[in-house]
């Protein structure tokens, strides 16, 4: 019987025994955060759900191989995000601010307003034009808010060598959108 | 830390001190108390900070709804990675190469010995027969027909 309150470690134990309930059950509580991870890595809907969804099954079929002793299972969920957005290989580009969302400062000011979403655009292409590890490192620690160790463990590199990632694109970043005259 | 420090890891890190690495946290946190110049450094890196993290993005409901259910269909009709495979899976390569090549060898080696050890046809061929075969004085017949 599945609880509401089954920890992911719980519920992982019995995905890799081929509880499909069980795999409903986690996919519901982490599909949110893993489109919208895919969704910041492509800056495309389409392919957010692709990959989404494709991580999804990953999970299933290799449960058994995830270990809660060497990661948590949101770290590992990223790891899959993560992996496959970089394969696919496609470049953000320029994403549609109606679909990034708005800014939640939605002032009556029409101005303001068309100058945040272009600024909002610029650093979508700032970010796009990042390596793709670079840009892991942001969206990781910046949008998604993990730690310098959680994000570190995701892309399976140290939390120093992840420091030094972070701070390069952060160079490039500041020196891109300084270019652009916003930073 | 110095300012100059403090300055270079808002660079490395962003602008919350909180988040660095930890061997670092005290002594930011030190430098912002005494220093105001660190203080409105901070407070202009917070707006960088900020551009980067972007908007929020919202993922709507009926989207989630939508994937899940797929992938719930999906997942029912893919089966899950069989038991040698998680073994193999746990290895790291090299281990999965030289349980490969280990695998071979043995098979190899006891292949030899099953040679060694057992009957076959060549295996009990009397050996006056077998000498036979390479005397030079082997007499070839003639097939009766002449020319």
């Amino acid at each position: 019987m599945i609880e509401a309150s089954d920890s992911d470690d719980e519920l992982m134990g019995r995905v890799a025994g081929g509880d499909a309930a069980a795999f409903d059950r986690l996919a519901a509580r982490h599909m949110r955060r893993a489109v919208a991870l895919a969704q910041r890595m492509t800056g495309n809907p389409s392919d957010a759900d692709e990959i989404a969804q494709e991580a999804f099954l990953r999970v299933w079929q290799h449960a058994g191989r995830w270990d809660g002793a060497r990661a948590a299972f949101t770290t590992w969920l990223y790891r899959i995000v993560m992996n496959l957005a970089i394969d696919r290989g496609r470049r953000p580009g320029w994403s549609p601010l109606e679909e990034a969302g708005d800014p939640p400062d939605e002032r009556p000011d029409a101005l303001a307003r068309i100058a945040e979403r272009q600024t909002a655009e610029r650093v979508n292409r700032a970010l796009a034009a990042l390596p793709d590890r670079q840009r892991a490192a942001v969206v990781l620690f910046h949008q998604e808010g993990l730690s310098l160790r959680q994000a570190a463990e995701v892309l399976t590199m140290s939390e120093s060598a992840f420091a030094s990632l972070l701070a390069r694109a952060r160079a490039t970043l500041k020196t891109a959108l300084a270019t652009a005259d916003i930073a | 830390m110095t300012d100059e420090d403090f300055l270079r890891h808002l660079d490395d890190y962003g602008a919350s001190p909180e988040r660095w690495p930890p061997e670092l946290r005290a002594a930011a946190e030190a430098a912002l108390a005494r220093s105001p110049a660190l203080r409105s450094a901070l407070e202009h890196a917070q707006s960088f900070d900020r551009l980067l993290a972007g908007p929020a993005l919202a993922v709507e409901d009926n989207r989630v709804d939508r994937l899940l259910s797929a992938v719930g269909a999906a997942a029912r009709q893919k089966p899950q990675e069989s038991v040698v495979m998680l073994l193999l899976g746990r290895m790291p390569r090299r281990a999965v190469a030289g349980f490969c090549v280990a695998l071979l060898a043995l098979g190899w080696v006891t292949g030899g010995w099953f040679a060694g050890h057992l009957d076959t046809p060549a295996g009990t061929a009397p050996r006056g027969q077998e000498l036979a075969l390479l005397n030079d004085e082997v007499v070839t017949l003639f097939d009766g027909e002449s020319r």
